[in-house]
């Protein structure tokens, strides 16, 4: 063992005396880190697919479902049905669903005209407020939608003036107030009787004037009141932007560490150092654990440190501890396996630079290292899957502020090891053929 | 000591070393020579396990197979390249590599400034390997080679591209091994090293042994005739002879020699005649 170690802590001596490995592995990730933490402090985002929001569908009232369908139409959301709070608030957490929505159950159309409109209360995820905003006009245009059909209709009209009025003697207001409100029902009974005959009478210009294609919001009252928070993953508080930023800063360090190593072990074939190394009396695995030790050591403390720097210094709190630290081991490695996989591929220091830089730009751009998965159209999203970028960035983020419980994190976790496995293999395998060659 | 059999090693079409077999005996220098391509470092390389060879056999005297971890131990290897981390100092360097043959910390750090003293680097082993010269790297890389005191060395051409002052730290140094009962493998493109240094020596070329003896009987079985060069008043004479000082006598009694010169043959000569004159590119 000692000699496994002398390996590893040899290997750790040489990146820290790199200057341009210590900048790719220490400080190139924390400018990231900084730089889009301040960019999402700012902004969040909004992508050209539609955004997915989690609907709490048990209970509704029929009104409730029609206005839950009229929603599913619309091209720019795409709703996805869930039984429970609680599971809508777990689709938001892991991610797939921007924003979770519960429509109340005694939905009713007339429900939107008192009390500053229907209510629709949920959760958003932190990263994509962006997103939130564009949902919430569009549940707003898709109540007047709900009104204007109504209105088109004498029966659903009286009904949703009789809900009206009934929710108006319930209301608490006093009676100046009702008796104005009454008034504005009664006149827009009579508007609505107007409109049906206008309906009925011969059109000038046809295709004109549909009550789908009138303009939604046509004062400043709001049919539908949203109540969207950020989803709440701990309960010192919120995430802040930094929460989102220093994973990916981390992920990038990850990938500073894989390029330095995977060069380190070419160089070492290149210099000659490595035939002292299979010429000593150490099996070739040992030789190798030491190699994939100081790797696996390096990244995890890239996390630690960029980690702690994001807690002490901005003010990010972890939400899971534990599973943060099975996460961290996880991820290194994950990364370590891919360190091995690309020296073991490359025979030169050109070739493992080349390849591991060429890698690494590759995995960030379709993990989410400079864009977020999110962002990114759905090919490329289900693209990501084949990046560990992508797979310790969302492990990270579940154990760091989406607070996310293990059965949730067995996927990522189970595919870090996994590639960190098979590297590994792939890197032993090499080093054995070149050693007998 | 160590026993090669009948080694044959291929790269493709190439045969780089082609039914070689010889035997180092303990104690003694044995010289590798031969032309670049000759299949000099290929034998290196199988003797430490480096390579497997495609067919033969590599024995260490008292362990057998010379690819175990046992008989690792054993060898000391310098290679021809410099193999060292410039980024590491010369102690670290060397503490490295004896931490990789089972020394402790402390054992490694006595064993490395030991190595480091022996090949005239012990004020220097502070400093950045990169910063050396190359006959430093040069010593750098034998005191690697035997800081966990092997009782065998290969060394592949040790003096390559060293100043006088480097080379002579390093012959010193192989001679005081010698003197140890340190058993060595010496290749080199240097005929005078060879002649100096090795109790034997070994010529390959093209990946085969075409000689092996000491030097004095390559030389008087190889090495030619002597040239005697004698300068009179009417011109030059040139006579060959394999006694000759017998011949000496004769020459100066027919009087008038203004000079005599006598080219005795050497290794270098061996050497040319054995492997030709063709260049190897």
């Amino acid at each position: 063992m000692h000699a496994v170690l002398a390996i590893a802590m040899k290997d750790l001596k040489l990146l820290a005396r790199d200057r341009s490995s210590v900048f790719f592995t220490f400080v190139f990730p924390l400018v990231t880190a900084l730089l889009f933490g301040f960019i999402f402090s700012g902004a969040g985002g909004g992508g050209n697919d539609a955004i997915e929001v989690a609907v709490s569908e048990s209970g509704l009232s029929d009104a409730g479902r029609a206005f839950v369908a009229d929603l599913n139409a619309d091209p720019s959301i795409k709703v996805l049905p869930v039984a429970t709070d609680a599971e809508g608030e777990s689709l938001v957490r892991k991610g797939v669903a921007a924003a979770f929505i519960r429509v109340p159950a005694d939905f009713q159309p007339g429900t939107m005209m008192i009390g500053g409109g229907l209510a629709i209360t949920g959760v958003v995820d932190p990263k994509r407020t962006a997103e939130a905003g564009l949902l919430e006009g569009k549940l707003n245009q898709i109540g007047f939608m709900q009104l204007q059909r109504a209105f088109a209709n004498q029966g659903q009209t009286e009904d949703m003036l009789r809900q009206a009025r009934a929710a108006l003697a319930f209301s608490g207001w006093d009676a100046e107030r009702k008796r104005i409100f009454s008034e504005f029902l009664g006149s827009v009974g009579a508007m609505s009787a107007e409109a049906r005959e206008d309906a009925r009478a011969p059109r000038s210009g046809a295709g004109e004037g549909g009550p789908e294609e009138r303009p939604a919001a046509q004062a400043g009252w709001s049919p539908v009141r949203v109540e969207l928070s950020k989803l709440q993953v701990d309960r010192r508080g919120p995430p802040n932007a930094f929460a989102i930023s220093f994973p990916q800063g981390i992920v990038w360090g990850l990938m500073g560490c894989v390029t330095a190593f995977a060069v380190g072990l070419a160089e070492e074939r290149s210099r000659g150092t490595l035939m002292r190394l299979v010429v000593a009396p150490l099996s070739p695995g040992r030789t190798l654990l030491g190699k994939a030790l100081a790797c696996f050591i390096a990244c995890f403390v890239v996390q630690f440190l960029l980690l702690g720097l994001a807690t002490i210094g901005f003010g990010v709190s972890i939400a899971r501890p534990d599973l943060l630290a099975l996460v961290m081991l996880a991820t290194a490695t994950g990364f370590t396996g891919v360190m091995m996989a690309l020296a073991g591929l490359a025979r030169t220091e050109a070739a493992a630079s080349g390849m591991g830089r060429a890698v690494v730009i590759v995995m960030a751009m379709i993990g989410g290292g400079t864009i977020p998965v999110f962002f990114m159209p759905k090919a490329m999203q289900s693209l990501s899957a084949i990046s560990p970028f992508r797979w310790a960035s969302q492990a990270i983020d579940g154990a760091l502020w989406r607070g996310l419980p293990l059965n949730e994190l067995l996927l990522p976790l189970g595919v870090l090891f996994g590639v960190g496995i098979v590297g590994y293999a792939i890197g032993a395998a090499s080093f054995k053929r070149a050693r007998v060659a | 000591m160590l026993r090669l059999n009948n080694l044959r090693k291929a790269f493709g079409p190439v045969v780089a070393v082609d039914g070689l077999s010889l035997e180092v005996e303990r104690g003694e220098v044995l010289g590798l020579l031969g032309p670049n391509g000759a299949g000099k470092s290929t034998t290196i390389s199988m003797a430490v396990g480096l390579l497997k060879p495609d067919s033969g056999t590599v024995t260490l005297e008292g362990v057998g197979n010379a690819d175990s971890l046992e008989a690792r131990r054993l060898l000391g290897l310098a290679p021809q390249a410099l193999a060292v981390y410039d980024e590491l100092t010369g102690l670290e360097n060397v503490v490295f590599f004896a931490r990789l043959y089972g020394l402790s910390a402390s054992a490694a750090r006595d064993a490395a400034k030991r190595a480091l003293d022996m090949v005239g680097l012990g004020a220097k082993l502070g400093h950045r390997a990169k910063t050396y010269s190359g006959g430093m790297k040069r010593r750098l890389n034998l005191a690697v080679a035997l800081v966990h005191r092997p009782p065998m060395l290969l060394l592949d051409e040790p003096t390559a591209g060293v100043d006088p002052q480097s080379r002579a730290n390093i012959l010193d140094l192989v001679r005081s091994l010698k003197e140890a009962g340190t058993t060595i493998v010496y290749t080199t493109h240097y005929m005078e090293e060879a002649q100096r240094l090795c109790d034997r020596v070994a010529i390959i070329d093209q990946g085969k042994l075409l000689a092996l003896a000491t030097v004095d009987e390559l030389i008087a079985s190889h090495g030619g005739a002597s040239v005697i060069h004698v300068t009179r008043p009417e011109g030059h004479e040139r006579i060959s002879s394999n006694d000759p000082i017998r011949e000496l006598g004769p020459l100066l009694a027919r009087g008038d020699v203004l000079a005599v010169r006598i080219d005795r043959p050497d290794l270098e000569g061996v050497f040319l005649s054995l492997t030709g004159r063709s260049l190897r590119d």
